[in-house]
């Protein structure tokens, strides 16, 4: 692909010392990766860019681009699913098949951070991997959010914060000002309340969202957690600014009853919406649709501080397994590189990272880039703990509480807070991971020079280090480190300050090339000018250690294990049969043989397995070291608040799904067989397609129908939020399941109508009998050998059907803290235990509890109807 | 005579009496759940009067005539009114919007019904019991005309309902993927519509095309590997009793009952030691096992229906087993095949979770994933998004149309099974 001809920033001519740091950004990479072998190098990188992107196409270009400059390097790109691409690295991770370079987002690192796998953490800490100049390349707080504790987890490219977007049409019809930085909250609801009418509304926000909220909280004088990240979510203002938030949409009605993010995009785009609060992601969406939009920053808070929104940084990290860090880095490296960022900048609207690019007179030309990078200058970034990826479950069932007046703001965020605390105390915290000492470090010890104002530190002859004398300074960021006589240098700006009583001092210098010898020259700098006082040739020869790859012959020895077995019990079964003079089944043995040795391969191996964790403590923290902790898993189980409350809706769903699914198939099954009807072909297609149709999109247009400025309450002529009803949420995803199941029902016993014989119809029609009892006496039993599978597999799809709740209420509304939600079923409280808290373990025996009863079940079920028996 | 007219009287019931029989039941469901209307708007007056409507028609239903008792036509005609009354006053209490029409229309159209049919001359003197013999068996050829006409009609409008329920949100899909713009949301058919999602999915660059390759070679795989191993092991436990066959059919419905995202890890290893990961064969081998369960009970039960009778003739006739299953049996089973095949056919077409999780490259990607990766982290292409899934959907219907020969005709009943 060809290179996009990149124009020299403007102010590099007059700042040399840009221009040395631009140079040096692209020849260390060059000159620590060229040091390797000729081998060719193969490295897997996977993203999460839409497919078909104009993203993913400037990725693309950054990718050819670094191919071009470093021939012996193969780049395998994969593009993963968004949504998913954190809980498939970690998969991927524990199979061994991790890639080596992966994009994530700094909420993405809270959670990934804990996991330990044989003790050995998934990401590589990157601290050793780069030079301080490369470190500041990027903008402090950025490069700190890709850090997880001391770890530096990722480099980051790209940072997403909210900003406050207006439609300047609307604005003029109404002769008001535009917002400016100058607003407050109050400037702010006036004028949203002089835009509404009609359909239109002055702000689209989702309301019931806590990632939008945080701006205010902030403003009002709260935050989220104080300086040792301790959670204070009812900090003082918090309350008040969630009741002025709520307001927006109760009270003065400014926001449209509830507002989702999927829709307030459309509500903006279609001018029902005067304001948005929004990142930059969408502008490309809003000129295409001939918008002419504004940006401001968040308002002031009268009395208090500026609405500060929460800024996320998506980065490279790369993966602990891979066997190539150096060149994994260096590709990380380049991705965030300034160069790149600013095409990002500019063709995507990406916010960037890089300060050069941040400054980057191109970039601030854009309106929209300059003003959201002004509002990531007022913003905060979120914390990457353990306890920020947490807080959003207690917030939800804070809103939840609040905005339906079950308990007052305050008294809400207080539960809220209350509850993480539980969380937190209640989980396990995995040790920080010691660096490998040494590892791509080369130490140097240097007397200190009378008259030295400062020391540079050149490498290959680039300079790498600066240090200056001096007595000012704060402690540092623990990135790499400096000592004299053992203890640690301050600070300033990064630069380590070397007191002048100092006889000598230590630097670990990072980001050498493991085996490569580096030329390191060093000189003081006084007033008289420079004098090398060291040089030399140093090697760091300690290499990477890579975590114990999991081992397959184990896996192999179960399966065959159970294959064999499984053999050795049918050969047992017909021999027995034969010694009882059984000959007729004789060839039967063998013909269930292949399909059941094909279950036992794929399945028992997993469930066995699955079984084995429920009795041990089994976590996202220690990964491969689980201990046998007996049923301390199941007590857990049996003793969690709600748990007959999100049984008992299991049956409900369940048994009303089965129901209708089977009643309505049969029904229209029946109507169908009807020969006197046209055009019934293209009925049971029509009939058909909720099977045919992915339920992702389905069961979305159906939420999307279901909300307040939907369809539904259209013809209705109401404004009732059906989903945030516990009640009506539960009824209505039975609903829309039911959607979904009948017309495979319908399907099925269609085709076990044909298999009954006609004549039998003829002859009781004769005989006068009704046609209610033809189809109770006649139809139904002959039906019985399909509807008795059908609604025994029904049964058990039902009871684990995943996908519609997860989709259209993910268990909510949640109404209760650490409670399932009002349409949790036990497996998708299963998801959220095992994925959202990784207490695999307690996970595992909640799902031998549903194995359990779905096999007490079937078992009864099967016996009764004598299932196996053919029909009478 | 007497008793003559007696016989002719007894199995005589005009056609317009017994279809109200069976279609004021179900009208009377629909009104019950059109109820909900007037609760989810919390009006108290016209929920009730929508009660009193429904009480009146069941009583209208009880009160049907039975050939004998004149009384009860009358008394059935004055409730039929009573339920156009309470309609009209519940319409005018409420508001009167597109949907309350529906509603009265529901109320109405039956209760008029009821009062045109029990009204005419022939239902009258048969309700009276003034039917003579030649009117009995006049009435008997007239219903043989009639009943089938009233059953169809009866079946078109439940059809209609029906489809209308199963196309609405096919409709919006329809709209956002014609729509300019990425939007979800906005009226249906408010702007001009635009096939640039289409082409974008389409266009020869696009990775829609690769991965349709994948999902239709790992769709078909499934559907032969499925058949492949559950027709044998459905046959054997329809034909033969063996020690053991009780245990094995439950064994296929336990892997279904653990859920599966717990086991994802270790099935992970399992397919990385056999060598599978990131290859269709591995795709197929999960897919016809999650499938097996359903597809070996359907066929069992299938060949359940098939007379034994017919097999040892055709073994007497000197076809070896094989060729009894191959001529006999399966002929028989077409429509459980079908339905067999097509339910593992979309078992793999629209799997997502593993899918994902075994293939580790993009040219391996089936449609699920694909789709899936057009979702961005800030949003969703929804016109794109729109026009794939419904492109996804295409396929699917295609098989539908053409499997639905087999599913409804198989081979004609009668003459086989004698």
């Amino acid at each position: 692909m060809s290179q996009r001809p990149v124009d020299p920033p403007d102010g590099l001519m007059k700042r040399p010392g840009l221009a040395l740091i631009l140079g040096i950004l692209i020849l260390i990479p060059l000159g620590s990766v060229s040091a390797g072998s000729d081998a060719p190098v193969p490295i897997e990188v996977w993203h999460s860019f839409a497919a078909e992107s104009q993203e993913e196409e400037t990725f693309l270009e950054a990718i050819a681009t670094f191919e071009a400059a470093h021939p012996h390097i193969e780049i395998e790109v994969t593009a993963v699913p968004f949504g998913d691409i954190d809980q498939l690295f970690q998969t991927a991770a524990q199979g061994g098949e991790a890639p080596d370079l992966v994009r994530l987002s700094s909420d993405q690192l809270g959670k990934i951070g804990q996991v330990r796998v044989q003790g050995f953490p998934i990401l590589e800490d990157l601290r050793p991997h780069i030079t301080p100049l490369e470190r500041a390349t990027f903008d402090s707080r950025a490069l700190q959010s890709m850090r997880y504790g001391d770890a530096l987890y990722g480099i980051p490219a790209s940072q997403d914060c909210l900003s406050l977007l207006y439609n300047k049409a609307l604005f003029d019809a109404e002769g008001l000002a535009y917002p400016d930085e100058t607003w407050t909250e109050a400037d702010l609801l006036s004028a949203a309340e002089n835009l509404t009418h009609g359909d239109t509304h002055g702000l689209a926000v989702p309301v019931k969202l806590p990632y939008w909220w945080f701006p205010f909280q902030t403003g009002f004088g709260g935050s989220l957690f104080d300086a040792d990240g301790n959670p204070t979510l009812d900090s003082n203002g918090s309350a008040t600014a969630l009741d002025w938030w709520f307001a927006l949409e109760q009270e003065h009605e400014v926001v449209r009853t509830g507002t989702q993010v999927e829709t307030m995009e459309a509500q903006f785009i279609q001018s029902e919406a005067a304001m948005i609060i929004d990142g930059p992601w969408n502008w490309a969406t809003y000129a295409a649709a001939r918008l002419d939009v504004g940006q401001a920053l968040l308002p002031l808070i009268d009395g208090g501080e500026r609405a500060s929104p929460l800024v996320t940084t998506k980065g490279w990290s790369v993966a602990k397994q891979s066997p190539h860090k150096v060149e994994s880095t260096a590709l990380a490296l380049h991705l965030a590189s300034p160069q790149v960022q600013k095409v990002f900048a500019l063709e995507t609207m990406t916010m960037p990272t890089a300060v050069q690019t941040i400054d980057d007179a191109e970039v601030r030309a854009d309106p929209v880039l300059s003003g959201f990078i002004d509002q990531a200058d007022n913003a905060t970034f979120a914390p990457t703990t353990r306890a920020m990826s947490m807080v959003y479950g207690p917030l939800s069932t804070a809103f939840e509480q609040a905005h339906g007046a079950t308990a007052s703001a305050a008294e809400a965020l207080a539960g809220a807070d209350a509850q993480m605390d539980v969380l937190l105390s209640g989980q396990d915290a995995a040790d920080p991971f010691p660096l490998l000492l040494g590892y791509r470090t080369i130490e140097v010890t240097i007397p200190t020079q009378e008259n030295a104002t400062e020391y540079l530190v050149h490498v290959d002859g680039e300079l790498h280090t600066t240090l200056r004398v001096g007595e000012m300074g704060e402690p540092g960021a623990n990135y790499d480190s400096c000592t004299s006589n053992g203890v640690e240098l301050l600070r300033s700006d990064g630069i380590p300050i070397v007191p002048p009583t100092a006889d000598s001092w230590t630097c670990g210098l990072t980001g050498m090339v493991p085996e490569f010898s580096h030329a390191i020259e060093i000189f003081a700098v006084s007033n008289d000018g420079q004098t090398s006082i060291f040089s030399s040739n140093m090697t760091t020869s300690v290499t990477d250690v890579l975590p114990p790859a999991p081992e397959i012959s184990p896996i192999l020895f179960a399966i065959g294990s159970i294959v064999i077995s499984m053999i050795a019990l049918l050969c047992f079964l017909r021999w027995r049969d034969a010694r009882e003079g059984k000959h007729r089944g004789k060839m039967a043995h063998v013909y269930i043989a292949p399909a059941l040795l094909a279950l036992a391969v794929l399945t028992f191996y997993p469930v066995i397995y699955g079984i084995y964790l429920a009795f041990t403590d089994a976590n996202q923290t220690h990964l491969g070291d689980e201990t046998w902790v007996g049923l301390a898993n199941f007590t857990t189980v049996f003793a969690s608040a709600g748990f007959l409350r999100v049984t008992l809706f299991t049956l409900v769903w369940t048994v009303a799904n089965v129901v209708a699914h089977v009643g309505l198939g049969l029904g229209l099954a029946l109507v169908l067989n009807n020969p006197h009807i046209k055009g019934r072909t293209a009925y049971r297609t029509a009939l058909l397609l909720p099977w045919a149709i992915p339920s992702y999109i389905s069961v979305l247009v159906w939420k999307g129908m279901l909300q307040p400025e939907g369809l539904v309450d259209a013809i209705l002529g109401t404004d009732f939020e059906m989903l945030a009803d516990p009640t009506g949420a539960r009824t209505l995803v039975i609903l829309v399941n039911i959607w979904l199941g009948v017309p495979f029902m319908m399907m099925s016993l269609s085709g076990a109508i044909q298999a009954v014989p006609q004549d039998m119809y003829e002859a009781a029609a004769v005989d006068g009998v009704s046609a209610f009892h033809r189809f109770r006496h006649l139809t139904l039993p002959n039906l019985k050998s399909a509807i008795v599978p059908l609604s025994l597999l029904g049964f058990i799809w039902t009871f684990n059907m995943f996908n519609v709740i997860y989709l259209m209420t993910d268990g909510g509304p949640d109404m209760r803290f650490g409670e399932p939600g009002e349409t949790d079923i036990l497996i998708t409280y299963v998801y959220d235990v095992a994925f959202r808290d990784g207490a695999y373990g307690v996970a595992a025996a909640w799902s031998v509890v549903i194995f359990a009863m779905l096999i007490a079940f079937s078992w009864v079920y099967m016996k009764r109807t004598q299932a196996t028996e053919a029909s009478a | 005579m007497k008793e003559s007219w007696g016989l002719a009287k007894r199995w005589y019931t005009p056609a317009e009496v017994s279809t109200l029989r069976l279609w004021i039941p179900i009208a009377i469901a629909i009104n019950v759940a059109l109820l909900s209307t007037d609760w989810i708007r919390a009006s108290a007056v016209t929920l009730q009067l929508g009660l009193l409507a429904c009480g009146a028609m069941g009583l209208l239903w009880w009160l049907l005539p039975d050939g004998e008792n004149g009384w009860k036509r009358d008394m059935a005609l004055a409730k039929a009114g009573l339920v156009l009354l309470i309609a009209i006053l519940r319409f005018a209490a409420g508001p009167q919007m597109a949907i309350d029409i529906f509603v009265l229309a529901w109320l109405i159209i039956p209760a008029s019904l009821a009062l045109v049919w029990l009204s005419s001359p022939i239902v009258s003197a048969w309700a009276k019991g003034r039917i003579t013999t030649e009117g009995a068996e006049a009435g008997l050829a007239r219903n043989k005309a009639l009943s089938p006409r009233l059953g169809a009609a009866g079946a078109h409008i439940l059809l209609l309902h029906a489809v209308s329920i199963v196309l609405l949100p096919v409709l919006w899909i329809l709209d956002v993927a014609l729509s300019p713009g990425n939007i979800l949301g906005g009226d249906i058919g408010s702007s001009d519509w635009t096939t640039e999602h289409f082409e974008k999915m389409l266009d020869g660059d696009s990775s829609f095309w690769i991965w349709l390759r994948n999902s239709l070679i790992v769709s078909l795989g499934t559907t032969l590997m499925g058949l492949l191993l559950a027709v044998p092991a459905a046959y054997a436990f329809a034909r033969y009793r063996f020690r053991g066959r009780d245990g094995a059919m439950f064994a296929f419905l336990l892997v279904q009952m653990f859920p599966g995202i717990i086991i994802l890890v270790p099935y992970f290893m399992v397919m990385k030691s056999l060598g599978l990961l990131n290859t269709s064969l591995g795709l197929i081998l999960a897919y016809s096992v999650t499938a097996l369960p359903l597809c070996v009970w359907m066929l069992k039960g299938f060949f359940d229906t098939v007379p034994r009778e017919l097999e040892e003739a055709a073994l007497l006739d000197g076809c070896n087993q094989f060729q009894v299953f191959y001529k006999v049996v399966l002929p028989l089973s077409i429509p459980a095949v079908a339905v067999t095949a097509l339910f593992s056919f979309l078992a793999a077409w629209n799997e997502y979770l593993l899918a994902l999780t075994f293939n580790t490259s993009n040219d391996m990607y089936t449609l699920p994933v694909g789709l899936a990766s057009l979702i961005s982290s800030t949003g969703q292409a929804w016109g794109d998004f729109a026009a794939a899934s419904l492109l996804v959907s295409l396929p699917v219907v295609i098989l539908f149309i053409f499997f639905q020969r087999f599913l409804v005709e198989g081979l004609s009943a009668g003459s086989v099974k004698g």
